[in-house]
């Protein structure tokens, strides 16, 4: 793969991740991924880690880093598209009529 | 379907499976997969989609999401085609119209990431990596990253901390449209785009800076970026300016700089044309550096200005000074056929005339104006040029070009031109230099090849004055110990100044100071100058002067003096150089000719001189010396009158003549006064005798004797001085001197050698007669004996006759002979007279008798010769004789000669105890003795001797 193109790809998932993250933070209610008893803590703490996340995927594609932090950032953005991808569609089940 | 296909994506990079993907672009798969997938999906399912009718836009965005994929895919099998990065960003359409259907729902899952992967997809390969890419020794980028990112992290939890104060104390609901949350999500959105964009700028100048310092080069894996033609700096120029600019300054500023360019495009289009123009001329300076024909250097100036300054007619003309004319010698352009060849114009007229009378470039914009320029039929030229070829303030041609345009060239144009024809005329004077060194070299040779001083002289002066291109030359020469060696010559129609140049010499003038020059030296004009106030030049025209010292091994020798360099006004460096080369080849002829000239006189000085000397030595008669003398030294000093008086012992003339025009004379009158004056001092003496003439006397004299006197009568050259050689002449009295005593000398010899010979030859007589005596004295002894010594000397002496001895033999032989008995002297009479046979002891001491022979004439020098004679005339020829006993031939032959001859007289002669035989009967015995006690080859030579005798007796 392109050296370029392979950072792009971590932009965009930095993004994605990034975004969400933020969303978790900021706007955790437009997300529609937990009920309203959740705590807050529940959103924000998770906000934090995935934006935490995004920055590392950031700073992997402009540093140089060691390739094990590369391998672990990248496994933590793996772990947070599936995370959210379970919540949306498990969102989307609830929400499903 | 966008965060699962991304996480696989991601996942793929975690995996071995990024090395088999290493060549494909799985961001682009990423977005083909994701548009083709969600358009499957969206076929699929139902109108509902996150609580959002999607009826109306399903079909357009199936399609949409589909088709775009499909085009995406083609991008990856079709990558060289130009509308692939359209075709790939068409994948954001349907993503865009997706986020306008969802935004007023306000479900930011199905906004925010199709907005981002839109943005994604549009951006795709602008980013600039390779610039944003932190080196691990960037320390200040990785701290700006880090800061940047804590600030961001820091301020998102402050706002979020913030925000949940804030909820908790206002108890806000969530069912507002825009809440505060909504607010701040979108301000931190805002303000963290800004703070990347203003992150990326900072990290890209830090990058840059160092790029700047360090130099290195850039990173290969981020050339596909700069391959897509995509400049960063400038794409980043242009996002930055319009915030640093108002509209009407940046449209000044855009005015401004369109000027600046056309004014540098201009600038450039003149440089372009200079840098050809000075690269021509390059080409021509390199081609005019090793031409030296001047028609063909010409040609290539001319075709060179042609192309240089694009000329519609570029002639080259040649200024011939005598006929006042220019003539065409090279032309070059459209227009040629304007000019027909050699193509001739008064120096005086037209443009040309007006370039050559103010010295100076004629520039003429327009043609129709100028009165002076004189068109040709159907000339289309509107302007032109003229240059002059001015070397050492002559016109030597010019260069005219024209072009058919008003105002065609510019002052650059002009300087280049003017370039051109100083490098033409350099290249001229390059090639009339080598063409003037080429004939001094051949005239070297020429030179070389000379021998007499008057042609050398001549030729000297012609060579001058071609080389030198003067109008007319001078040369003088100097030579010898004495000078005595002078030449002059001249070449070239000045009379004037020819006879005030020969009245100049040997004064201090001119001549004298160009004699005792170290160098050529130059005079502008001889009139001004105070050496040289005193010539008297017979037209201007010979008012320069080039002078050149002709040196030879550090000493002048001549001069050649130069007047009137030809086609110009003044002789020039090439003239001084060339000067003195001929100067030296000059000194080399004129030594060759002075040292062959003084040989030759040598030669014939020396050859006159032996020729004297044998008809001195050979003269019968003074007087026929004394007449070889005087026409040698008239001939030798070439007078006209030459005197000669010798005298005798006594002081008398002995020998006297004088040799004119009209011959030999003798007895005439001798100016004795002035023979009397060298005969005393013994010198050499010269006095005038008016008209010319000197007369010159030298005495004839050796350390011994005084001969007498020579004198002449000299004719005197231009400079007074006698013509004569007065080393030649003292050589002449000196070898006569030597030669009349050498004579004298050798008569004195002669005769005293005849008195000695009479001397010697009385000498001779008298001891032959005394040693007669003395041996008739001892043949008185003996009355047997008497007369026998005698007989058989001259006997002896017939033999050696025979057998061809020489006077000196024969004398030996005889006196030998005579005195072979000698010995007996020293005998008792008692034994020599014993009338009975002797005693054994007897005989011992008579066999003593010519040891005691040869023992007396031992001390007697010209009797050494006769001692083998006496000592061994009793050896036998078999070895039986005494008193050594000697055989054969180790007996001497005068002895052997002598035993025969002994033999022969005793047979023949009486003794007391037997009669005497006769000869006839002596030589049988002899001959019967042969080979025992004589040697047998000379008894058959006596035997003849006596037979020859006896029939001559007989006869008689």
């Amino acid at each position: 793969m392109k050296h370029s193109s392979e950072n792009e790809l971590n932009a965009l998932s930095s993004g994605l991740i990034g975004i969400m993250g933020v969303s978790l933070l900021i706007i955790p209610t437009r997300l529609h991924m937990f009920d309203m008893d959740t705590s807050i803590w529940v959103s924000v703490v998770q906000g934090i880690f995935a934006y935490a996340a995004s920055i590392s995927l950031q700073i992997i594609s402009i540093l140089q880093v060691p390739q094990k932090r590369i391998f672990f950032i990248q496994s933590a953005a793996v772990f947070f598209f599936l995370f959210f991808l379970v919540f949306f569609y498990w969102q989307d089940a609830l929400l499903r009529p | 379907m966008i965060f699962l296909l991304i996480a696989i994506m991601q996942l793929t990079l975690l995996t071995p499976l990024k090395e088999r993907f290493s060549q494909l672009d799985l961001l682009k798969i990423s977005f083909i997969l994701i548009n083709l997938f969600s358009g499957i999906y969206l076929a699929v399912s139902g109108n509902q989609y996150a609580l959002v009718n999607i009826a109306p836009y399903k079909i357009p965005l199936v399609i949409g999401f589909i088709g775009s994929a499909f085009l995406g895919i083609a991008t990856l099998f079709l990558p060289k085609l130009k509308i692939n990065i359209m075709f790939s960003r068409t994948q954001a359409i349907p993503w865009l119209i997706w986020c306008a259907i969802f935004t007023p729902s306000l479900s930011a899952a199905n906004v925010i990431a199709p907005a981002l992967l839109s943005i994604s997809i549009l951006f795709e390969g602008l980013l600039p990596w390779n610039k944003l890419s932190v080196k691990s020794n960037n320390v200040l980028a990785q701290r700006v990253i880090m800061t940047t990112s804590t600030l961001e992290m820091a301020a998102l939890i402050f706002l979020s901390a913030l925000l949940i104060i804030i909820d908790n104390s206002s108890h806000a609901g969530s069912n507002t449209f825009i809440t505060a949350r909504d607010a701040a999500f979108l301000f931190f959105a805002v303000i963290s785009t800004l703070i990347y964009y203003v992150t990326f700028t900072v990290i890209m100048t830090i990058n840059g800076l160092i790029a700047e310092l360090t130099e290195e080069d850039q990173d290969k894996s981020d050339q596909p970026d700069e391959a897509n033609g995509i400049h960063w700096n400038k794409r980043l120029a242009r996002y930055i300016k319009p915030f640093m600019y108002k509209q009407e300054k940046v449209q000044f500023r855009l005015n401004a700089q369109t000027d600046q360019i056309s004014s540098l495009t201009h600038q450039l289009k003149s440089e372009k044309k200079r840098n050809t123009q000075l690269i021509l001329l390059m080409e021509l300076s390199q081609q005019l550096e090793n031409q030296l024909d001047q028609p063909v250097a010409s040609q290539l100036t001319v075709n060179t200005l042609e192309r240089a300054l694009n000329c519609s007619l570029v002639c080259i003309f040649i200024h011939e000074t005598d006929e006042k004319e220019f003539m065409l010698l090279a032309a070059a352009g459209s227009q040629t056929m304007l000019m027909p060849s050699g193509f001739r114009q008064s120096s005086s007229a037209g443009v040309i005339g007006r370039a050559v009378r103010q010295r100076k470039t004629q520039i003429i914009n327009d043609i129709r104006t100028d009165a002076d320029y004189i068109r040709f039929e159907n000339e289309s030229n509107l302007s032109a040029v003229i240059i002059p070829l001015i070397s050492n303030g002559h016109v030597n041609g010019a260069i005219v070009f024209n072009s058919e345009k008003v105002n065609a060239f510019s002052s650059i144009d002009i300087g280049l031109a003017e370039a051109v024809a100083a490098e033409l005329t350099r290249a001229w004077e390059r090639s009339s230099y080598h063409h003037r060194l080429m004939n001094l070299v051949q005239a070297g040779s020429q030179l070389s090849a000379m021998v007499e001083p008057e042609t050398t002289a001549r030729e000297v002066a012609s060579i001058a004055r071609e080389i030198l291109q003067a109008r007319f030359t001078f040369v003088q020469i100097q030579l010898g110990q004495e000078r005595n060696f002078t030449q002059s010559a001249s070449s070239g129609e000045a009379p004037r100044l020819l006879e005030s140049l020969e009245n100049s010499v040997g004064s201090e003038s001119l001549i004298q100071l160009a004699f005792h020059a170290v160098q050529p030296f130059r005079v502008r004009d001889v009139r001004k100058y105070t050496s040289t106030a005193h010539l008297s030049i017979d037209y201007a025209g010979l008012r320069s002067m080039l002078a050149i010292p002709i040196r030879w091994h550090r000493m002048s020798i001549g001069t050649i003096l130069a007047f009137g360099k030809q086609n110009e006004v003044f002789f020039n460096e090439n003239d001084q150089s060339l000067a003195e080369l001929l100067a030296i080849q000059a000194a080399g002829a004129f030594e060759s000719t002075w040292l062959q000239q003084e040989l030759r006189g040598s030669l014939r000085t020396t050859s006159l001189l032996y020729r004297l000397s044998n008809q001195i030595i050979q003269a019968e008669n003074l007087q026929n010396a004394a007449l070889d003398i005087a026409q040698t030294a008239h001939k030798l000093a070439k007078s006209s009158v030459t005197g000669i008086v010798l005298l005798n012992l006594e002081g008398n003339v002995a020998a006297e003549t004088m040799i004119d025009s009209s011959g030999t004379h003798i007895g005439i009158d001798h100016p004795m006064e002035i023979i009397n004056d060298v005969m005393i001092s013994g010198q050499l003496i010269y006095l005038s005798q008016g008209q010319s003439i000197t007369r010159a006397c030298l005495p004839i004299q050796t350390p011994i004797r005084k001969y007498g006197a020579i004198w002449m009568d000299i004719p005197e050259d231009q400079g007074h001085k006698s013509t004569a050689n007065p080393n030649d002449l003292q050589a002449l009295v000196n070898q006569t001197a030597i030669a009349l005593e050498r004579s004298v000398l050798l008569v004195e010899s002669r005769r005293q050698a005849t008195e000695i010979k009479a001397a010697y030859d009385m000498l001779e007589a008298t001891y032959d007669q005394t040693l007669a005596a003395l041996m008739s004295a001892l043949d008185a002894r003996d009355r047997e004996t008497e007369g026998h010594s005698l007989r058989v000397s001259h006997l002896t002496a017939k033999l050696g006759q025979t057998l061809n001895f020489s006077h000196e033999q024969l004398k030996v032989l005889e006196r030998g002979s005579l005195l072979h008995d000698i010995g007996k002297i020293g005998i008792s009479d008692t034994i020599l007279h014993k009338p009975g046979p002797l005693s054994e002891a007897e005989w011992k001491i008579m066999r003593r008798h010519p040891d005691i022979g040869a023992r007396i004439v031992e001390g007697i020098p010209f009797l050494q010769d006769t001692i083998p004679l006496i000592r061994h005339h009793q050896e036998r020829w078999d070895g039986t004789g005494y008193p050594d006993g000697l055989y054969h031939e180790e007996i001497p032959i005068l002895a052997r000669m002598f035993s025969i001859v002994d033999a022969f007289d005793a047979l023949t002669s009486n003794r007391p105890y037997r009669q005497k035989i006769s000869a006839i009967e002596a030589v049988d015995y002899l001959h019967q003795q042969a080979g025992i006690l004589f040697d047998p080859e000379i008894v058959e030579v006596f035997k003849n001797l006596v037979l020859e005798s006896q029939a001559g007796l007989l006869t008689t």
